[in-house]
Formats: C-alpha cells, structure tokens, sequence
C-alpha cells in the first residue's frame, strides 16, 4: 500500500535545510505536521502511529525547508525501532527542530527535550494540549519556561489550528537573524550512524531530576476540574464498569459496521447495481453480440461487468465504510489503549500483551496495516506472534462482511459457529508458537493517552485517506480476482480445475465442485474466496464449511507481500502454508464431524 | 484520596510494585534495566503511586508526575519499592 513508507533511505537523510518534528509519543506532532505542510498524516490517539517517517514542505518566510515528522520517542536511547529512526535524524545536521511538549504532562517532554538540546541544533518549543493541561487543572507560565529552557516556548492547541502561525515567525526569527553556527561536536561525521545518541542512559537520572526542577518552578496547580472525559476515562479504566463498558463500546462499533453496512448494502447499494449499472452494461454489451464466449466473460453469470459491481460495491464497500468510521472514532478518542490494559490478563495468558490487541483491532480491518503496525512492538517474537494470529483467524473487514452475508441470511447460529472456531484458533495458534518461537515477549509498558472527543476535521481528513485508499489500493487485486473468475467460469476451465480438485472439495470439504472457485480466489482477495459462495445455495453444513475454509484460509496476495517486506519469504511462505493446510484440515475434520452428527438426528 | 485507605500499612520490606499494596506512593529501590522504563522516568529514587492492580494476572496501574502508565506484570514485580515516608 502507498501509505506504507518502509524505506529510510540515505537520500532524505543527506537532505539539507531540514526542520525536525520532535517530541514524545502521542503529543500531536503528526497535527503539527498536516497543518504546516497540508501533507495529510494519519493521527491516532495512541502511541506509536507513526512508525516510519513522513516528509512534506514548510514555508518559513521566504525560504522552503523540508519538515519531517519523525517517529514519537520516550528518550533517545534507541529502545525500539522509532527510536533509531529518531536518532538516525538527529545525527544527520537538521537545520532546526519543533519540539512538541505536552503541556499535560510536562515533566516527561522537558526531560526529552534536554536529551534533544545535547544535540545544539537551534529549536522552538510548541507547548501543545493546553486545554487538557488546564482540564487537569496545571497552569503553566509559559515566560519563565522560556527562559529555564532557553528557547522560544509558543502555548498551541494543534488540534484547532491556535499558535501555529506564532511557531512561523518564531523559526523566521531564530533560522534568519543570525547564521546557525552550529556549536559543539559536529555530528557530520556521523550523518545517518545509529549508535550516536550523545543521551547515555546514566546520565538519564540527572535529566529527569533537571525536569522535575523545571516543572517545579514553572507549573502551579489549580484546582483539577475533571471534566466528563476524564471521568468517563478513568472508569474506562478500572475493571468495573470498565470492562462492561468496554465490551459495549465492542458491541456498538459491530452493531454498527454490521447493521449500517447491511443498511447502506440493501437500500442503496445493492438496487443500484442491480437496477442501475448492471442493466446498463447489458443494454450497452448485447446488441453488439459478440462471441459467446467473450460475451459471457463480459456480461454472463460470472461477468466481469456483473460481479465486480456486485462483489466489490455491493457486497465489501458497505462494511469498509462502516469500518473505517467506527474505527477511526476509536483510534482518536483513546479507547483502544484502554481496552488493551484491561486485557492484559488475558492476552498475557496467550503469550503476547495487552498491547498487542490494538494491532489485532487493526487487522479487522485490514491485515496489513495491523502487520505494519507491530513494527512499534519491541521483540520480533512478538510481532510475529500478532502476525501469524492476524493471518490465520482474523477476518478483514471485507472478508467479514462477505461472510455476515453468507451465513446471516441462513441463520445467526451458524455465524456463532464460525466466529467460535475462528477463536479456536487464534487461541491454539497462539498457545502453539508461544512455545515454538524463540525469544521473548516484552511485558506490556503503555502510557495512557487522555480520553478526548475526536476532532472532526482531523477525523474527516483521516476517513477520507482511509477510505480513498481502501479504494485505490484494494480495487486492483480485487479487479484482477474478478477478471481471473471470469476467465475461468466462462471459458470451460472451472470444469477442468473442478475436476483436479475433486477429492478435496467435494470429497474431504463435501463442498459442491463450483466452491473451487472459492478456493482459488481466495488466494487473491480474501473476501473473494467467500463471495462465489453466495450463488451455488448450499445445505446449512456445507455454508459453514465453506466459511470456516474461507475464514482460515491464507491471507490475501497484499498480505502475502507485506509479510516478506517487513519479515522475510521464508516467514511468508510457511505462513501461507500453514493457513491453507489448516483450513483445509479443519474445514474437512468440521465437514465430516457435521455430517456425522446429521446421521444420528 | 480515599481516606480510607489512609492509614492501611503500605510498608513491607521486600515488596515489589506488584505485590505491594494499592493505593499507596512507593519509591523505587530497584527497577531492572529495561532502557523503555527509563525512559519513562523509573530510575531508583522515583517516587510513583501505585493506583491499582488487576486481577488474574493483569498489569498495574501507576501514577508518575502526571501520567497514567500501566505495568505488565512481569515487569512490576521485578521492580521493588520501598514505602515513600516523605508522605
């Protein structure tokens, strides 16, 4: 996927005229970044979003620099992934740096901006999240912050826009007035060298005393006036009510993707294709009667023009909208690091932590920016724990909207089932490289963001980017799977394919010969190895067989690809493998244990 | 705070944050060397208040300056706090 920048190349390191985005996990560097550059960035309201780096231009006074939003750090002593990209930046003679402080939670910030200041590259402070901070009752004076850091210190609240133009001058201010000689050390000779973090991790103590003294003289309290948030956030947080109301936020956000994307399928999408398009190619294919064959790969029952609208618009684009909205609702307003403490429990007696559920949560939706975004994990067990159980039980999104259709206009008893082994899985899955992976997985450390109301506009730059890259990225496999169906229905070789595969489908899976089809697609998109499933009207058995087959079964083409990008093709090979020798054997083992029981009643 | 907790004994010699009573301000005696933790600000002498613990198994809830940071629990019980008598 385009949004997925994995190469730190030298060339943006060598770059000149550099500006750093700098500062703590989860402060609002990536806001800063939209709204000085209009390059629109994903923000979430957890740590760890951005992973990579991303680049746009700023124009201070009449001078362009390039502004980069590097990944958010606890420290600069190189602990994890974001931490070396950081550091790489650092190293490599930027021009000046923006440094985000979090004004609720200062003595954090300042204790990481000292380790930044080691580096004498000129710097301006924006002081964001000035109304949490005044929510938690803490007034800053930002005057004498100034001075005790000695630089320019400008009071923001990112989100709506307030201190960015101030930011502006400030830099017009310290990068022109005087020629930047850059005291200390040089790091020339280091452009790019990861181990030059001049922060030693003894020398850490005497910057968190350094801070706390700051604080103590800039920041009084006043009487904390704990919003509604803050308290909701809070009984988020504790077991009672938090885990009941946690599985309801679960509920609602299923309640809605489900029932809405049911809505939207039925009253606009569905007549549109039926009525609408589809008639439309027929009147504009069939008086040019062309060739049997080539009319029907055009227009027959596995018409190119028929199930691309019929699969993609009407049976996968509904619930990926929906998705998108509800998550995203999810991502800003700080729920998921919530939810992720609550079952640490949990997750931990799986072999993986609490942490790990927001990447899950993430492959609902789509697997591979959940496989990108354990890069923010801090083991490589881990990460490829959370990969594996994303590829072999989690549905995306369009593959569980495909199936929800299947088995719900059947009944809601066999999507219980469905969704009962899947967990199973994941579960024995889990268990199973728990012990088989070398190495270890680190406890869960995880700061909790403040439980705020996403800001629409940012929320509706973000679902328009998710939404619009769903349909960029996704529609090409998933024309190229229709196109593939077509060649195969249409001319004879579904026959002849049905045939090789005889003995697994229909006899081991008990499956009718068209479900090869499934079989095949599937490899593709995964939701395609579900959607031929909906034309051939099976026995409530074969329905569920068929799901589970297709639930486990390998993950997509672009899933298959991230894994050998961020792992490598060994991992990516045996993943695929085992995905498809599981659901085979456990669609098969379900077939005849279900036929089984059919002959005692 | 929660006056009743006031006065429960929040002392124990060997304690570690796990295992050491809620509700209570600590000072961290040892806190094993895991570069993300000092990072966060746990070094030896930190002083942090231990909000909660979850049960079976879960991770522990502590206040440091103004942050809220949950702890697995491995990793809280390797750390081992003292009672912080600057009350």
């Amino acid at each position: 996927m385009k949004c997925h920048i994995i190469a730190e190349d030298s060339k943006i390191l060598a770059k000149e005229k550099k500006i750093l985005l700098m500062g703590p996990p989860n402060v609002g560097k990536s806001v800063f970044f939209s709204a000085l550059t209009n390059v629109h960035v994903i923000s979430s309201n957890y740590p760890g979003t951005t992973v990579s780096y991303m680049e746009g231009s700023y124009r201070v006074g009449d001078t362009q620099y390039t502004l980069i939003d590097v990944p958010g750090t606890y420290s600069l002593a190189a602990t994890s992934v974001a931490e070396e990209v950081a550091i790489r930046f650092m190293c490599s003679n930027p021009v000046a740096v923006l440094f985000v402080l979090n004004a609720a939670d200062l003595e954090g910030s300042i204790k990481l901006a000292l380790e930044v200041m080691e580096y004498d590259v000129p710097i301006v402070f924006a002081l964001n999240l000035m109304d949490v901070a005044e929510r938690k009752g803490l007034k800053i004076n930002d005057r004498l912050l100034e001075q005790e850091l000695g630089a320019p210190v400008i009071p923001t609240v990112a989100v709506k826009g307030q201190g960015l133009d101030q930011i502006t001058r400030a830099f017009e201010r310290i990068l022109t007035a005087k020629h930047p000689a850059i005291a200390g050390t040089p790091c020339s000779s280091c452009a790019g060298c990861a181990g030059c973090g001049l922060a030693k991790g003894n020398r850490g103590l005497g910057y968190w005393e350094r801070a706390r003294e700051i604080v103590q003289k800039t920041v009084s309290r006043t009487d904390a006036k704990p919003n509604f948030l803050d308290r909701l956030g809070d009984a988020l947080l504790r077991p009672w009510p938090g885990l009941p109301l946690a599985l309801l936020i679960l509920l609602v956000s299923l309640g809605i993707v489900v029932g809405g994307g049911k809505a939207l399928r039925a009253a606009i999408l569905l007549p549109l294709v039926n009525q609408g398009i589809v008639p439309f190619f027929e009147r504009l294919i069939m008086p040019l009667n062309l060739h049997p064959v080539l009319h029907n790969i055009l227009i027959g029952n596995y018409g190119v023009l028929r199930i691309s609208f019929e699969w993609i618009l009407a049976l996968v684009m509904p619930y990926v909208i929906l998705f998108q909205i509800q998550f995203a609702f999810l991502e800003d307003s700080g729920v998921l690091p919530r939810i992720a403490v609550l079952f640490d429990n949990i997750m931990r007696k799986l072999g993986v932590q609490g942490g790990s559920l927001i990447h899950i949560f993430l492959g609902f939706g789509c697997a591979v920016p959940a496989i990108i975004g354990t890069r923010s994990a801090t083991t490589q067990k881990e990460r490829l724990m959370v990969t594996a159980m994303v590829c072999f039980a989690v549905p995306c999104i369009s593959q569980t909207g495909a199936l929800i259709t299947l088995l719900s206009a059947y009944s809601i008893w066999l999507l219980l089932a469905t969704v009962l082994t899947g967990f199973v899985i994941f579960v024995t899955v889990a268990m199973i490289l728990g012990k088989v992976l070398k190495g270890k997985v680190d406890p869960l450390i995880l700061e909790v963001p403040n439980l705020l109301i996403p800001e629409p506009k940012a929320y509706f730059k973000k679902l328009k980017v998710r939404i619009t890259q769903f349909i960029v990225e996704a529609e090409g496999p998933m024309l190229i799977a229709v196109f593939i169906a077509a060649i195969i229905a249409e001319t004879g070789l579904l026959v002849g394919l049905g045939e090789l595969l005889k003995p697994v489908v229909s006899g081991w899976l008990g499956l009718p010969e068209g479900a090869v089809m499934s079989l095949i697609l599937g490899i593709i998109r995964r939701e395609m190895s579900v959607a031929p499933l909906l034309g051939l009207n099976l026995t409530p058995l074969q329905m569920y067989v068929g799901a589970v087959v297709s639930l486990l079964y390998l993950p997509c083409l672009s899933v298959f690809g991230i894994i050998a990008k961020e792992f490598n093709a060994r991992t990516a090979v045996t993943i695929t493998v085992s995905t498809t020798l599981t659901a085979l054997l456990v669609g098969g083992i379900m077939n005849h244990l279900g036929s089984f029981v059919q002959n005692i009643f | 705070m929660r006056h009743r907790h006031q006065y429960r004994h929040c002392h124990g010699h060997r304690n570690s944050l796990y295992s050491a009573p809620e509700n209570c301000r600590y000072k961290l005696t040892a806190v094993p060397d895991v570069k993300i933790l000092h990072s966060l600000g746990f070094y030896p002498g930190t002083v942090v208040q231990k909000e909660k613990r979850y049960r079976l198994g879960g991770p522990v809830l502590i206040r440091h300056a103004t942050r809220e940071i949950a702890l697995g629990k491995d990793i809280a019980s390797a750390i081992m706090v003292e009672e912080d008598q600057a009350l």
